[in-house]
């Protein structure tokens, strides 16, 4: 990346970030939250960093949710999930799941919702998250609570309580805390444990001093606890905390829906307190209906439906009775309510006479079955998510560790295979060395075979030269003193006996020339002539060939100046005869070896033949004697040829051409 | 007055025996009487000798011995320096004189130093009269050098410097081109006994390079070669 780029990237990462800040501004609008946010997101598409452009996608999700638009919350909340799991980034996947389970939750899909919110809890729980945890299982709870799974949801929620209690003091905790205890309250009211939820109740009692709607939520607690009480049969007291709650001044402005059912309520209790004030529970309940009218609350109005049937029911009024099942029994229908209908159902059962009658109570029995069925279902069906979620979980898990465990295993096998590899590699090169080396040595060995041929020459022209210079010194050098001084003498004479002694001494001068010419034959004479490469080829040969057991014919071309080749020449000369001989040797059985060396057009031709048992030339496969012959032949500029004939022996022939090294 | 000579002359060749024989004979005084005996090799001549001393009035007055002879047949009388070692033993009122092919400074300086003959001739450079003159002036006042001994021996008495005979020969063989580590064929000496010699002769001629070349240079110049 160039500089330039870099810094319009940081720029361009600047702008994202103060984007993404004002889409948070709780000062502006939705609408103006909503366009920072997209732009931001496509700002971060403009670059190539995913964790910018993940943390835009979320925040757009986000900003999506308080706008108000479900569907787009649901797909940028999905490709959050995506790109974070993508990135492995665990905080991101925690929230887009916590953010789909709040999508499936608003919609009532509640198992989509659980299981985005499972997931959820779990990432959260793996980041030591305990707030947001908590949250996410309070809401786990409630649908539990809903759909009738009570144990689930009290497990959840005691889960949830516990996480909480260790948060520190803050705003949002009371409420969460008030909301779960209240929703174990409710649980253990469904499940029968009537003590147990007044516990709770008043849990909730004392919790909702510190909420942030403390008079609310004091309402709502005493509420539910005067629920529980007419529940264990107390009703007075329940019908005092239900007057309680419906006598607060605001309560009608803060929590209609509240307000409604606890004058319900109040009525109902009224009536069942005492049954003569049937008309002044009737009364209050006409009225409520009005407000649910007004206010459309259908749930509410069903509730009022179905005490005025039970009223009508009880005070013997039939007709109207049946009037009020009906409505209820419709209205049960229309909010889906099924306790409300089973409830309407039997109503109607017993008051209908005959057929209708019958028709109502097998409706009400099968509904009943079914809803048993349903209830039993969903208890079990959130353990299933949870089973099923965990299975894929470990069954990820499971891949990834056989993936590792193959990516491990294959990475051992490779360096297993390198190794070997270079184990092989290092002993072909260590052979190859040893096998240099060995050369190395043999080329040394027949170099110092040349050297001591050399020495023993020179030794033997010191042992003539001494010979000639002894001969010199006391032969001739004596003999010329003796006549010189004797014809020094006679000099002064001129007696007959003296020319007649001079005659004899320069006579005797002649015999002295005649030894001079010898001597200088003897040096002319070339005393050590230059054969001693042949010498060592000749030694080579005869050593071989009395090892080997075979009879040898060897034929020298006395025309070859050996002097003229270098010893790198001679070397490998040397060397390929011995090679070939050792080849006879280990593979030709032969009997004979005939070999020679011609000079023929500037060219010394070396044949080695045997007559031996020969080989398939085309067919043989080269071994390393042959090969070193080659490589040998190469250095020194050589041809080489092979005639063999099984069964007819073979005929190795190497051509050296001279090279003038000058 | 008859004065009677007797004389040996041993050498290997009979021709130079003549000449020396004639020389003498042809340039002796009126009054001198020459009686010569004569020997080729080392045997005999020790066998005269021996027999000299036992008649010690037939006791040679003059020995001429060659340098170079054939060795005795028990191989202990290698030379006409042992020759004339053996005289020195047998007959002590002998003149001894030493001719020699050799005019190679150590084995001069050597002969001298052991034997002291009365007279060192270098056959190269003799010529009959010089022969004849060196007979007669041995006799009465001994000893009588060659030319070439007395200039040699002017320069190595001039020189500071002392070399024994191994210490020459070794330059005189280096001279000759013989190779350091070939020298221990020559001398009985081990090579770093030579080497040792060497590094000493080194030092005294002062050759500060170390060479071989320089050394014998050095040699050369103050006449040791």
């Amino acid at each position: 990346m160039t500089l330039n780029a870099q810094v319009k990237n940081n720029a361009t990462l600047d702008s994202i970030i103060a984007l993404r800040k004002l889409s948070n501004d709780d000062k502006l609008t939705l609408d103006e939250k909503l366009k920072y946010a997209i732009k931001s997101y496509e700002l971060s598409s403009s670059i190539n960093i995913d964790s910018t452009r993940l943390k835009s996608l979320r925040n757009l999700a986000y900003i999506n949710l308080i706008s108000g638009n479900y569907d787009s919350y649901r797909d940028y909340s999905h490709k959050t999930l995506e790109l974070a799991i993508k990135l492995n980034d665990t905080t991101e996947q925690a929230f887009a799941n916590h953010y789909l389970g709040y999508y499936h939750h608003y919609k009532l899909d509640l198992d989509s919702a659980y299981y985005y919110y499972y997931n959820a809890q779990k990432l959260f729980g793996n980041l030591n998250d305990a707030k947001n945890k908590a949250y996410i299982l309070q809401n786990m709870a409630i649908i539990q609570r809903n759909e009738k799974d009570y144990v689930g949801s009290e497990k959840n929620a005691i889960e949830a309580i516990r996480l909480v209690e260790s948060l520190p003091e803050s705003t949002g905790k009371y409420d969460t805390l008030w909301s779960l205890y209240n929703n174990l309250a409710l649980v253990s009211e469904f499940l029968g444990r009537r003590e147990e939820a007044i516990e709770y109740h008043n849990k909730t009692i004392e919790i909702s001093k510190k909420t942030d709607n403390p008079r609310y939520d004091y309402l709502s607690s005493i509420n539910n606890l005067a629920y529980t009480l007419e529940g264990l049969g107390q009703l007075k007291e329940a019908y005092d905390l239900y007057h309680e709650v419906a006598n607060d001044k605001q309560l009608f402005e803060v929590d209609t829906d509240l307000y409604v059912i606890a004058i319900g309520n109040v009525a109902r209790l009224k009536f069942m307190i005492d049954e003569t004030k049937d008309a002044e529970a009737k009364n209050i309940l006409f009225n409520t209906l009005k407000i649910t009218d007004s206010l459309d609350d259908t749930l509410n109005e069903m509730g009022i439906y179905g005490f005025l049937a039970d009223i009508y029911d009880k005070t013997n009024k039939k007709d109207s009775a049946l009037y009020f099942s009906k409505k209820f029994l419709e209205y049960a229908k229309l909010t889906n309510s099924n306790t409300e209908r089973l409830q309407a159902l039997k109503l109607l059962g017993q008051l209908e006479q005959g057929k209708n009658g019958v028709e109502f109570l097998n409706e009400y029995i099968r509904l009943s079955d079914s809803l048993l069925k349903n209830e039993r279902d969903a208890r079990d069906k959130f353990a299933r998510i949870e089973f099923e979620t965990d299975q894929i979980i470990a069954e990820k898990e499971q891949i990834s560790k056989e993936r590792l465990i193959f990516l491990l295993s294959s990475i051992g096998l490779l360096i297993g295979a390198i190794l070997v590899y270079i184990i092989i590699s290092q002993r072909a090169k260590n052979k190859q060395l040893r096998f240099n080396q060995m050369q190395q040595e043999a080329n040394e060995e027949i170099y110092n075979l040349m050297i001591a041929q050399q020495d023993k020459i020179e030794e033997g022209r010191t042992v003539e030269k001494k010979r000639i210079s002894k001969e010199l010194h006391d032969g001739i050098l004596g003999k010329l003193f003796g006549t010189r001084l004797n014809l020094d003498t006679l000099n002064l004479l001129t007696t007959p006996e003296a020319i007649k002694s001079r005659e004899k001494y320069i006579g005797g001068l002649k015999s002295i020339e005649e030894e001079i010419r010898k001597i200088s034959h003897d040096l002319s004479n070339d005393f050590v002539s230059e054969s001693n490469f042949i010498d060592i080829i000749t030694t080579l040969i005869e050593t071989q060939t009395q090892a080997y057991k075979l009879k040898f014919d060897f034929e020298n071309d006395s025309s070859i100046n050996w002097e003229e080749f270098t010893n790198k020449t001679k070397i490998h000369i040397y060397r390929m005869l011995q090679e070939t001989l050792q080849n006879i040797y280990k593979h030709a059985k032969a009997n004979e070896v005939k070999i020679s060396f011609k000079l023929k057009n500037n060219v010394i031709l070396m044949s080695i033949e045997d007559d031996g048992q020969g080989f398939n030339v085309n067919k043989a496969r080269k071994g390393i004697g042959l090969k070193n012959i080659n490589s040998r032949i190469k250095e020194i500029g050589g041809t080489a040829n092979v005639f063999s004939e099984i069964g007819k022996g073979t005929k190795f022939q190497i051509s050296i051409p001279i090279v003038n090294e000058q | 007055m008859i004065e009677d000579l007797k004389i040996l002359m041993v050498d290997d060749h009979p021709m130079i025996i003549e000449g020396y024989q004639n020389t003498l004979l042809a340039t002796k005084r009126e009054n001198q009487n020459l009686k010569i005996d004569i020997a080729h090799d080392c045997d005999k001549a020790f066998e005269l000798i021996k027999k000299a001393s036992i008649t010690q009035e037939s006791a040679y007055d003059v020995c001429f011995f060659d340098i170079s002879l054939p060795t005795s047949k028990d191989g202990l009388i290698t030379s006409g320096e042992d020759l004339a070692r053996l005289t020195r033993q047998y007959l002590q009122d002998t003149k001894v004189i030493i001719l020699t092919m050799f005019n190679e400074s150590f084995r001069i300086l050597n002969i001298i130093k052991e034997i002291n003959p009365e007279g060192l001739l270098i056959k190269s450079d003799l010529t009959s009269s010089e022969l004849a003159e060196a007979f007669q002036h041995i006799l009465v006042d001994p000893p009588y050098y060659s030319g070439t001994v007395n200039n040699f021996l002017k320069t190595t008495v001039s020189n500071d410097i002392y070399l024994d005979d191994v210490n020459r020969k070794i330059l005189l063989l280096l001279s000759q081109g013989i190779k350091t580590k070939s020298l221990k064929e020559y001398i009985y000496l081990s090579m770093s006994a030579i080497e040792k010699r060497k590094k000493q002769m080194k030092e005294l001629f002062q050759v500060e390079d170390g060479k071989d070349e320089t050394l014998l240079n050095e040699a050369r110049k103050k006449g040791f070669l």
